[in-house]
């Protein structure tokens, strides 16, 4: 059960998606993976969030990883992405803090002009360790009642979330955010049929 | 120009090793085109990185040279032992799987060629790139039952005055008294990561007739064991051939001290916790608790814990989880195990007071063994059936409440499970009934197939009771005797000594199944 990375986005009116921060747990992964990881990581999120409408919920899935994604009515939007044993819901309730406590320290005006590196939002880092365990983040018992309005809607892989006629690999080949190591790290781990890495 | 850059590689990779002895992880980098002059490996922060088109240079190379070198058809050029080390190191770290390099490792041991520590380094550091290793845990147990052996042949003087306390008796090792013996030097501890006690140990002297030094290397490295297993069981799941390894670990190098089991039952709470789809680690726990059942007399006395609270606890604590975390089949699993284990404890509470009291029969009903002064657990003041009407209601319970729909349909498979009768069965064996064909009662059928399937994997226990070779006339019209044969196979006990006679075997079972289907509960019942 566990958390590898929250990110919190901005989904502009016309559909452009700018990553405001993320926070990252990957002491699971290989020391010489966690680099490509990581850009796999914000390279999903934010193609995830460019492909969920406003004012919706999903949660992916990708191999043995889920991505859950909330985009709100004004355009903050925010992923979560675990392992599948981590609960959905817990997943959701997290994000929902989140990104009420990102709209208190930065105004809704703020989003479009504000840089990454500017940002200063280390809660971010705080609930991912937090919500390592759960059951420690008290989010157990209240949640119930508190997600039930909004539908989650489920997907079987993130092929599933793109639209008409786009594919990954392409997408990934066409990625800016994605070094070269982290291509070929693509490349050869969908060669051998590895799942050691998301996407 | 391959052959040349093989040998580069590969001292490239000792240098490496020689710089950085302490290397903690490796792995392969995804480079698959040599891109520039400089050294394809790559060494920071204790962490090697090999890019990958340089593996399989590296291995061809180490590989071949170890080969032509074991081929005894061949004249063998002299390679001295250092270089041999450097091969196996080579070949391995790419090719765990390859039992010859493990076994030309043993053989350098056994000249004293090679460090135990240094080998079980490598091994260590194997398993954070190949966590399934199945060679590599081999291995691991031949250094281990080694080391272990050796401080038996010494240790039997040197902690006689240590051994008073514990009822092995002297022809087991005894770990307590070990870490009693080696005080000063167990300080040295097991977090030292490889550092330098073993550099120390590496260095030359390390003789295999030391039963000193090989105990210093069991006390420092058997409580990191555990902790490789762990490593391993995290970074890949389902990883049955590490928790095997640990429960082996706790077998034979610890002798299922009840301290180790206690503490690793402790300790693996955390890991089920935070693995709760991953049933490897509740088999764990299942092992755990079945060694401490069968050392209950002994977790009494030594530790004033009654085997039914633990058991107790362990129900407590799967409840909590399925609570918390619902839709997991795999704690459902654990928590028919547990229940099966509370029903059997409170039935034949004899049982688990000693594993060798279940052939001596006269314990069919169960004196509640009571421990005055302590707390008695919900185990050891309710019968059998309150137990199981507890247990029925709280699933139900899950059942009416859960949203989750596979939670529910867990929970009702559950309930139809726990809410076979359970069986006290007196059958009858008798070999001159018909074998078994098509005309087979399915019932019986029914029996055979669970008890061949495995107790593990059912969740079936069978506790023979009580045999009484009788020569009795058969009761029950069934054909029993293809079961006998699988009695027999399962339970050596079973065969009939005075076989040939063609008496019919009588025996007592108690069968607490849950994967009995409703028709055989009715036939048993009517049987009975």
């Amino acid at each position: 059960m566990r958390l590898y990375s929250l990110t919190v986005a901005y989904k502009g009116s016309d559909g452009v998606v700018k990553q405001l921060k993320a926070a990252h747990e990957l002491s699971s992964f290989g020391y010489f993976q966690r680099g490509s990881v990581r850009e796999f990581m914000d390279f999903t999120s934010k193609i995830l969030i460019e492909r969920t409408a406003m004012c919706s919920r999903s949660s992916v899935k990708e191999q043995e990883y889920i991505c859950h994604v909330y985009v709100r009515q004004d355009g903050l939007g925010g992923v979560v992405i675990g392992d599948h044993e981590y609960q959905q819901r817990v997943a959701h309730t997290l994000l929902n803090k989140v990104l009420d406590e990102f709209t208190q320290r930065y105004s809704s005006t703020q989003w479009p002009v504000l840089k990454e590196s500017d940002v200063n939002f280390p809660q971010l880092q705080e609930y991912l360790q937090k919500y390592q365990n759960p059951k420690e983040a008290d989010a157990m018992t209240k949640i119930q009642t508190e997600l039930d309005e909004t539908k989650i809607i489920l997907h079987n892989t993130i092929e599933a979330v793109l639209q008409r006629g786009e594919k990954l690999d392409d997408l990934v080949e066409k990625s800016e955010g994605l070094s070269l190591q982290s291509k070929t790290f693509y490349k050869t781990a969908k060669k051998t049929n590895q799942c050691c890495i998301i996407l | 120009m391959e052959d040349s850059r093989g040998p580069r590689l590969f001292a490239d990779l000792n240098h490496a090793f020689r710089k950085d002895p302490v290397i903690d992880e490796y792995d392969f980098l995804p480079v698959t085109e040599p891109q520039n002059n400089a050294s394809p490996l790559l060494l920071v922060e204790h962490k090697l990185g090999l890019e990958l088109w340089s593996v399989r240079l590296l291995f061809r190379y180490a590989y071949n040279r170890l080969m032509t070198w074991r081929d005894r058809n061949q004249p063998s050029s002299f390679i001295d032992p250092q270089e041999l080390t450097n091969l196996t190191r080579a070949v391995l770290l790419i090719q765990p799987d390859c039992y010859t390099a493990w076994n030309i490792r043993k053989e350098l041991i056994d000249n004293g060629d090679l460090s135990i520590a240094d080998d079980i380094r490598l091994g260590q550091l194997i398993l954070t790139k190949f966590p399934k290793s199945s060679e590599t845990f081999i291995h691991r147990r031949w250094i281990f039952q080694r080391l272990v052996n050796q401080c038996l042949s010494s240790s039997n003087d040197s902690t006689a005055s240590a051994d008073g306390h514990h009822d092995n008796g002297g022809a087991l090792l005894c770990m307590d008294g070990i870490d009693i013996a080696l005080g000063p030097d167990a300080n040295v501890g097991p977090n030292v990561n490889g550092g330098e006690a073993g550099r120390r140990a590496g260095g030359a002297k390390v003789n295999a007739a030391l039963p000193l030094e090989s105990s210093r290397l069991l006390a420092e490295n058997l409580h990191r064991e555990l902790s490789v297993c762990e490593r391993a069981a995290d970074s890949y799941a389902s990883n049955y051939y590490a928790w095997t390894h640990r429960a082996w670990v706790v077998q034979h190098c610890f002798n299922c001290s009840l301290r180790v089991l206690l503490g690793e039952l402790e300790r693996t709470q955390t890991w089920t916790m935070k693995h709760v789809s991953d049933h490897s680690g509740f088999h764990y726990r299942q092992f755990l608790l079945t060694s401490l059942s069968q050392r209950a007399s002994r977790l009494h006395r030594q530790y004033a814990k009654s085997l039914s609270s633990l058991i107790d606890a362990e129900h407590d604590f799967i409840c909590d989880l399925i609570n918390s975390f619902p839709s997991h089949e795999a704690l459902w699993y654990h928590r028919k195990f547990v229940f099966h284990m509370m029903m059997s404890s409170s039935t034949q509470q004899p049982l688990a007071e000693d594993s060798a009291a279940v052939l001596n029969g006269d314990v069919l009903h169960g004196a509640v063994l009571k421990s005055d002064g302590q707390k008695r657990s919900r185990l050891e003041h309710h019968s059998p059936n309150v137990l199981k009407q507890e247990e029925l209601d709280s699933v139900r319970k899950t059942v009416s409440q859960t949203k989750e729909s596979f939670q529910k349909t867990l929970a009702k498979r559950y309930q139809e499970c726990s809410s076979t009768p359970i069986f006290k069965i007196t059958f009858t064996v008798d070999r001159r009934c018909t074998p078994p064909d098509s005309h087979y009662d399915p019932a019986a059928r029914d029996i055979v197939r669970v008890l061949t399937a495995g107790s593990l994997a059912t969740g079936v226990r069978v506790y023979l009771i009580r045999i009484q070779l009788l020569d009795l006339a058969v009761q029950s019209g069934v054909a029993w005797s293809s079961c006998h044969q699988h009695y027999t196979s399962l339970h050596p006990c079973f065969s009939d000594p005075a076989s040939g006679s063609g008496s019919p075997v009588w025996g007592s079972l108690v069968i607490l199944s849950p994967a009995l289907h409703q028709s055989s509960s009715m036939f048993f019942r009517s049987s009975c």
